[in-house]
């Protein structure tokens, strides 16, 4: 009885000391559905990846507000009054506290993913001499850098934090605000050490080669550098860019004529949304994942966005050339209108629809509406009852969204070198294309503006086939001098600067129209400007009934911002 | 010396009550009463002699063999043939207790009489003697057998010491309940279940794949295993965080003694299907489509083709076409019922043991739907040896359903579909001359499912298994120490799975983000399981170092660790290539939809709790537990940090006075009992969100082949449990020779802490995590009371009444007001409301002329900032802010879900050997949303209507109160309003029953009982809907939320009863 009792005490007291001894070893639960903090360690490649996929896929969110934040403050499309009232408040500069598109959180989720990941990634560890992690590293780094520049360039500002938010502290941290030009500062300084590092590369995720899922570190530097008015730096790294990655016009996007009496048209300049990029943010291909809803916003009865009027009509009223082919050396026709807009044909069968044309529904719809993501849209196996323009069309799905395009590159290459003080080689941009034969013309670039900078050496033999952006849009034509389309004499450099300056700002709304740049591209080529903000006030409010009105509420940089 | 155990019960409650309330004091008489032999030499000094009469009440007659002894003390006297009794008294005795075979037991207390005259009666509902003598108050409900049928209504039955709600009359569906008021926004608010002292643990998230179906943990408990149920009403602190939402304590039967009892017993009955909302007859259907068809088809051609608008008999679709079907006979039918089970009871001296088997069938009134159980349990009491004992229980249960979904549901809930398909078609296909053909009609012209095919080809299975096993070895060190060991073990398995036909069936259109189809369901498997594994592991020790009758000091303390795993799998898949293959592996790859839950959580608890009695009439109690939790964080406000982990603390106090064992109320004459309590519990509710406490990554996929991981959770390591503290004061009284009898509580809560989604800001980039904030008050009271009216030998009327009142409302909110949105309507929860009151639009009429549209000048805003103003026969609705347009922020308060009081009242008749037995049960001052009846009376598209919509606005100066119906609604007539708020105040004649007791005289039979019993009987009501009873969910922010579910059904009951 004794040593019953004797038992029964000691396993009563043993019982009880387990008690208290590890606490936490007996409340520690695991579960096979999450992560957890602890457990997601960035050890190895393949944890990294999983978080650049997951960035990656928060990052599609974006891609959306990326086009309406960058044309509805622009100057190329404008709202009709049937549409959204939120993109109708965005369009006018006069954003009121119920508008749908304040929140800036899906931004900072992005953002903060990649702090996480920044953080937590050890990109020390190496394989066969190789920093396997660097890659991945720098491809996150990239993404932070060009969402961040997305903050800053929709809101006006940025919440400048680098550690990940991972506790309830963390979410309520106040971090600084900086406000635009600091902000692009900021990333700036962030980004320079990775320019020239290359991103990750999977292979394809989709049908896309993921390295396009990264506007590389050289190109967000390069961009900011040209918005600061460093226009020498700029046009390096641009330069940099095209040749290390050997990105080049070519004639393969080219819209013309297949005769001069205007009956057949090559309309190759349809798949340049779609194929001539550099940086894209891609879509599923399986109608119930997220697509950005910027066919039915677009290409629809109840349109959210049509073209400008006064964009159209600067379009309609270019002149193209019809040459018979890319050697020719003969305009055989000059007739009006860009052809990447709109293309009529001589024969009455009406138009061709390039960014735009007009759409014909039941009779009903004859207005003119945006068909770039129509055109660059895939065909899916989705219906929608609530868009009546698919009766009789098939559906299609948004499967990719541009963020960087070759034009994109060298339009804004052009951009730098032009303030660099070198407008005739700027100008062959758009014309003849840059390459050796063209550079060493002297009746198209001018030889005083060649010094021997590295920048604008395209001696290479690879640069052959460069073309001009305008000569492969407009019929090409537009190379051979007798076409008019010259820099004109003027008395002074800064005069043939600004001339070619408007005629790059017109060849970039031309080439990248309603892809989400214009606003940027604006805001940009303003600053270059001793009137900043004359010039993008001045675009911009011609949109407007009361240019007037519109004028003075955009001349207050305040009211750019939607917030 | 039974009793000296007895009062020592409540300090046994944390996780052992019932059992050694059967053990120690039923289990082991021999044992105990040798064990008290040392406590009762001072007793044995005599004091005063005391004498006394015992008499039966109803006769008045002396009462032979009555037994009265005194309360922890050794003396003891019977009644002799005069019914005298004589009594050495001890010097301090202060109470005696009577009983007698066949009468309640009562207390008596001695005030200094030499001589008593006690009244004995027969039983009656509410043995308020029962913990007289200690802190413990609660309302044991054991006489409900009275009624009993096939239906489960054993939480019901307790209905006004708590708020039970019966889901629906879809069979086995169960009860919403609510103790003593709401407490949680956000986590569970549903009591917890203790049944024979161990923690019922459910996991939260126990969704069905049929609509309007709920994981209902009671199903898998036998009503006839039920020996005793009660509300705790307070001491509830020794359940720790899991004690908040309040507790009900369920005790399954046990042996009582040696003798062998058993007893068998067959229910048989049918329930009929109830009506429903009174809907248009084919004619006048025809009237409505014809004014809303034009607009739905904006193809003449299609108007054209349908077959409900040729009038020609020679037309091919003409029969198909021109019926007036009832689908509600359709689709429902009477269901039989039916239930046996044999209990046999008894032992020897080494073990007690209770056997049960039962089997209950149980069809629904909507055809194919059924639910049935088959039950077993094994409770057992073993006598090791040398005081060391072992309580080793075994139950298993397993419950079937055959369901359908139920609720708004268009595509597959055949009572709902019953309601909107038109007349006109016809179930069947018919020939071409009209002639029946046994094949069910596909879906109608307009689209709509035939219900009979989803009854014909549809499945919904569910099966509930769950196993339990409790095993308490105890030993006892000496009379004053025992300790006792518990090892609970749980496994509880549901699975499901249904299927919705592609024949007679509408499809249904995959959506995604951007409002496009991308896909379609024909028809769809669905399965889940969910594998619920709970142990539970409990170590305590018993110490009483003072039994006497002047001090009574015990106390109960120990630790306890529960672990509980939880592993769902859930998959849809649609498309089979046939209505015949319906099995997961056969549907459509690119519409798989697969979710999986794999969770784990534990807590772990000191617990204490003792109480003091002073001359057995001032008693104090104290319970304090120290808990931890894994759903709790690490950093916990207001929690100890011991060890790692947080620990939260709740203690509970009550005192109690028996007034009426003081000399001074000797005078007071008429009354037998009357004791005084108040207390203070604080309790938690451990119910946060799975791992809010923990930052974590959930999966995300990119581009069809690819995924990533993406922080899904901001962990709040200061995340907590939801704190109410209640004080209640109350007091339990008998009357008038114990023929009047009642409870009273009043009592005032506070739930701080309330778990809340915290708004993060954009930098965040997730919406919210999870925090504790803000606070909400219940005051309330629960009473209840019965009366024997008539007392005679042959006649007894018991009449009983429960009344219940609770009053909730937010004090504080610190993220602000939440709008939840629920079946189309709006809840608000907001401070200074109860929680989740309707918040919607106030509508007044119907403008009736051109004239009065235009004079009111109101409008609405479309999306692209336009308005459209409203015109003749819309709905005039109240513009508050008087901006000329009717938006979100002309939204108010238009009713409150809550009952003023609620309860029952109940009669019970003897006489001779029948039993006469009603419960009315009633709510009032309760609203309301009428969600069938906004759909019913929607006026937007072609599903038929209620005859309301009659009345509807067709003319230009027509007055009425229904608006025009206009396909899709665009002026939003049909939003939520108080059109669809009605007062679901109710009296409803719940049970009626007549039991009559065979006199048989037999060896071999004890009694044979027969019985007759209705339910359902009827109900009063104004609300507009076929039942004003209905809970859509578990969370209150549902309450009074009406998702058009099955009405309960009248039921009609035989049964008979066997002892041997």
């Amino acid at each position: 009885m004794k040593t019953f009792r004797y038992i029964a005490m000691m396993a009563v007291s043993a019982m009880l000391a387990g008690g208290v001894s590890s606490c936490e070893d007996m409340l520690d639960t695991k579960s096979d559905d999450y992560i957890f903090e602890d457990d997601l360690n960035m050890s190895t490649a393949n944890d990294s990846l999983y978080s650049v996929m997951g960035i990656l896929a928060q990052q599609q969110r974006l891609a959306e507000r990326y086009v309406l934040f960058g044309e509805l403050r622009g100057d190329l499309v404008e709202v009709p009054a049937t549409a959204n009232y939120s993109l109708q408040e965005i369009a006018q500069f006069n954003v009121s506290a119920d508008n749908d598109y304040l929140s800036r959180s899906d931004y900072y989720n992005v953002i903060n993913n990649c702090n996480y990941a920044i953080a937590r990634m050890d990109t020390s560890i190496v394989l066969h001499n190789n920093k396997v992690m660097m890659a991945d590293y720098v491809g996150i780094r990239t993404v932070r850098a060009w969402t961040q520049m997305q903050v800053a360039l929709n809101f006006g500002e940025l919440t400048w934090y680098t550690d990940p938010i991972t506790t309830v502290d963390g979410a309520n941290t106040n971090y600084p605000v900086l406000p635009f030009d600091a902000a692009l500062d900021r990333i700036l300084q962030d980004i320079e050490p990775y320019i020239g590092m290359d991103v990750p590369d999977f292979g394809n995720v989709g049908d896309w080669n993921s390295t396009q899922a990264f506007v590389r570190p050289t190109l967000l530097a390069a961009d900011i550098h040209l918005y600061k008015n460093n226009y020498e730096t700029a046009a390096q790294l641009y330069y940099n860019y095209i040749d290390t990655y050997n990105k080049y016009i070519t004639t393969g996007y080219a819209n013309r004529w297949s005769s001069n009496t205007r009956t057949g048209i090559w309309g190759n300049n349809n798949n340049a949304y779609k194929n001539e990029v550099i940086s894209r943010i891609p879509f599923s291909s399986d109608g119930k994942d997220y697509h950005p809803d910027l066919i039915n916003k677009t290409y629809s009865l109840v349109p959210q966005m049509v073209p400008a009027r006064h964009f159209m009509k600067q379009m309609d009223e270019a002149l193209h050339y019809y040459a018979d082919g890319e050697n020719s050396i003969l305009i055989t026709g000059t007739f009006e209108g860009d052809l990447r807009g709109m293309a009529y044909y001589a024969d009455n069968r009406g138009d061709f629809a390039g960014a735009y044309g007009y759409t014909h529904v039941k009779d009903e719809q004859d207005g003119i509406l945006i068909t770039k993501y129509y055109n660059s849209g895939d065909g899916a196996s989705v219906s929608n009852p609530d868009n009546e323009m698919f009766d009789w069309q098939t559906v299609r799905q948004l499967r990719t969204v541009a963020t960087y395009r070759e034009p994109s590159l060298y339009l804004r290459y052009a951009e730098a070198v032009n303030r660099a003080g070198k407008p005739s080689v700027a100008f062959a941009v758009i014309t003849n294309g840059l390459k050796q034969k063209v550079m060493n013309d002297s009746t198209i670039v001018m030889p005083w503006e060649r010094k021997g900078e590295m920048y604008i050496n395209f001696d290479n033999g690879k640069y052959e086939n460069n073309q001009g952006t305008a000569m492969r849009g407009r019929g090409y034509g537009i190379r051979l001098p007798k076409s008019g389309y010259l820099i004109p004499e003027f008395d002074n450099l800064n005069d043939s600067i600004e001339w070619v300056e408007n005629e790059i700002l017109y060849e970039m709304a031309a080439e990248t129209c309603f892809e989400g740049n214009r606003f940027f591209d604006l805001m940009r080529v303003s600053h270059h400007r001793a009137d900043h903000p004359a010039l993008m006030v001045d675009k911009i409010s011609k949109r407007f009934d009361n240019q007037a009105a519109a004028a003075a509420r955009i001349s207050n940089p305040e009211n750019w911002w939607v917030k | 010396m039974k009793h000296s155990y007895n009062t020592s019960k409540k300090m046994l409650r944390p996780v052992v009550c019932a059992s050694v309330a059967a053990i120690m004091g039923l289990g082991l008489p021999v044992a105990a009463q040798a064990q008290t032999s040392e406590t009762t030499v001072k007793e044995a000094v005599a004091g005063e002699k005391l004498g006394g009469l015992v008499i039966d009440s109803s006769t008045g007659q002396p009462l032979p063999g009555a037994r009265v002894s005194v309360v922890n003390a050794r003396a003891m006297a019977m009644t002799g043939d005069d019914g005298r009794f004589a009594l050495n008294l001890p010097d301090n005795a202060v109470t005696l207790r009577v009983e007698a075979p066949g009468f309640a037991k009562i207390l008596v207390p001695v005030r200094g009489e030499k001589e008593l005259t006690i009244r004995l009666s027969m039983p009656m509902e509410g043995d308020i003697y029962k913990n007289a003598l200690t802190a413990d108050a609660h309302n044991d409900r054991t006489e409900f057998a009275i009624g009993q049928t096939v239906a489960d209504n054993s939480v019901a039955d307790l209905q006004g010491d708590l708020y039970s709600i019966s889901r629906s009359g879809m069979p086995g569906a169960g009860h919403v309940v609510y103790v003593e008021g709401l407490h949680s926004i956000n986590s569970s608010s549903q009591p917890l279940y203790v049944v024979d002292g161990v923690v019922w643990s459910v996991a939260d998230d126990n969704a069905s794949i049929m609509d309007g179906h709920f994981n209902n943990p009671l199903a898998l408990i036998s009503p006839d295993d039920i020996e005793n149920i009660y509300v705790l009403k307070n001491g509830t602190a020794i359940y720790g965080a899991k004690g908040g939402n309040g507790v009900v304590v369920i005790e399954t039967k046990r042996a009582k003694g040696e003798a062998t009892e058993i007893e068998a017993y067959a229910r048989m009955g049918w329930r009929h299907a109830p009506k429903s909302i009174p809907m248009m007859n084919a004619a006048q259907y025809r009237t409505y489509a014809s004014d809303i068809i034009k607009d739905k088809y904006d193809n003449q051609q299609v108007i054209d083709r349908l077959g409900f608008l040729n009038d020609d008999p020679t037309s091919s679709q003409y029969y198909d076409t021109h019926n007036d079907t009832n689908w509600l006979d359709l689709v429902t039918r009477d269901g039989l019922m039916m239930n046996y089970g044999v209990n046999v009871r008894g032992g020897d001296d080494r073990a007690l043991y209770m056997f049960s088997l039962g089997y209950t069938k149980n069809e629904g009134t909507i055809k194919e739907t059924s639910f049935d159980r088959i039950n077993v349990r094994f409770n057992s009491d073993i006598n090791l040896w040398r005081g060391s004992s072992l309580r080793f229980d075994v139950a298993y249960a397993q419950d079937n359903f055959k369901l359908r979904d139920d609720g708004l549901n268009a595509y597959s809930s055949p009572y709902y579909i019953s309601m909107i398909k038109s007349p006109l078609y016809h179930p069947n296909v018919l020939a071409l001359d009209g002639s029946l053909t046994s094949k069910y009609a596909d879906k109608d012209e307009l689209d709509v499912t035939n219900p009979m095919n989803i009854l014909d080809l549809g499945i919904g299975e569910g099966r509930n298994y769950r196993f339990n096993l409790n095993a308490a070895p105890r030993y006892r060190f000496s009379d004053a120490l025992t300790v006792e060991g518990l090892v609970a073990y749980t496994f509880d398995k549901i699975k499901e799975n249904s299927f919705v036909p592609d024949y007679g069936v509408d499809e249904r259109d995959f959506v995604n983000e951007n409002g496009e189809i991308y896909a379609q369901s024909r028809n769809v498997v669905k399965s889940l399981m969910n594998r619920h594994t709970t142990f539970i592991a409990d170590l305590h020790f018993f110490y009483n170092p003072l039994r006497g009758i002047e001090h009574r000091l015990g106390f109960t303390g120990g630790f306890r660790f529960q672990n509980d795993t939880y592993v769902n799998s859930y998959g849809e898949g649609h498309n089979t290539s046939s209505d015949f293959i319906n099995d997961l592996g056969n549907t459509s790859s690119s519409l798989h939809f697969t979710s999986g839950k794999d969770l784990e959580w534990r807590n772990m608890a000191w617990y204490l709790s003792g109480e003091y009695a002073f001359m057995q009439r001032y008693i104090l109690n104290f319970d304090a537990t120290l808990e931890s939790n894994s759903r709790f964080g690490k950093n916990a406000q207001g929690a100890a940090h011991i060890g790692g982990v947080s620990w939260g603390f709740f203690p509970s106090v009550t005192a109690a006075w028996l007034m009426t064992s003081e000399k001074w109320m000797s005078n007071v004459r008429f009354l037998d009992l009357l004791k005084l309590r108040a207390s203070l519990d604080i309790a938690g509710n451990d119910k946060i969100p799975f791992y809010a406490n923990r930052t974590y990554f959930a999966s995300e996929p990119l581009n069809n082949n690819g995924f990533g991981q993406v922080i899904a959770n901001i962990g709040n390591d200061r995340l907590k449990w939801e704190t109410t503290r209640t004080w209640r004061v109350g007091f339990d009284a008998s009357l008038f020779a114990n023929r009047w009898t009642m409870a009273f509580d009043f009592y005032t809560s506070k739930t701080s802490d309330l778990l809340i989604q915290k708004r993060a800001k954009d930098e965040v980039g997730l919406e919210y995590y999870w925090s504790n904030g803000g606070d909400m008050t219940n005051k309330g009271i629960n009473f209840s009371t019965t009366v024997r009216a008539i007392n005679l030998r042959d006649w007894k009327l018991d009449v009983g009444a429960n009344i219940g009142h609770y009053k909730n409302k937010i004090t504080s909110l610190p993220e602000g007001q939440i709008l939840t949105d629920i079946c189309g309507g709006q809840v608000l929860t907001a401070v200074g409301n109860p929680v989740g009151v309707f918040y919607g639009y106030r509508a007044n009429g119907v403008y009736s002329s051109v004239a009065d549209a235009a004079a009111a000048n109101l409008s609405i805003r479309n999306a692209d900032g336009s308005l459209t103003p409203f015109e003749a026969g819309d709905m005039r609705f109240h513009d508050i802010d008087n901006n000329g347009v009717i938006d979100a922020k002309d939204r108010e308060i238009i009713g409150d879900p809550n009952p003023d009081i609620f309860g029952n009242f109940n009669l019970r008749l003897t006489w001779k050997n029948f039993t006469l037995g009603t419960v009315f049960t009633y709510s009032l001052g309760n609203d309301a949303y009428n969600a069938l009846r906004a759909k019913l009376e929607a006026g937007d598209d072609i599903f038929n209507q209620t005859t309301a919509m009659l009345n509807r606005w067709v003319a230009n100066g027509q007055v009425t109160d229904v608006p025009r119906a206009v396909y899709e609604d665009p002026m939003g007539n049909g939003r939520f309003s108080n059109r669809w708020i009605e007062d679901a105040s109710y009296l409803k004649w719940k049970s009626l029953s007549l039991d009559y007791r065979i006199p048989i005289s037999s060896p071999y039979i004890q009694g044979v009982t027969l019985s007759f019993a209705v339910n359902n009987l009827c109900t009063w009501t104004k609300y507009l809907g076929p039942d004003p009873e209905f809970a859509f969910g578990n969370s209150p922010l549902y309450l009074g939320v009406d998702a058009g579910m099955v009405p309960q059904a009248r039921e009609f009951n035989f049964g008979v009863k066997v002892n041997l």
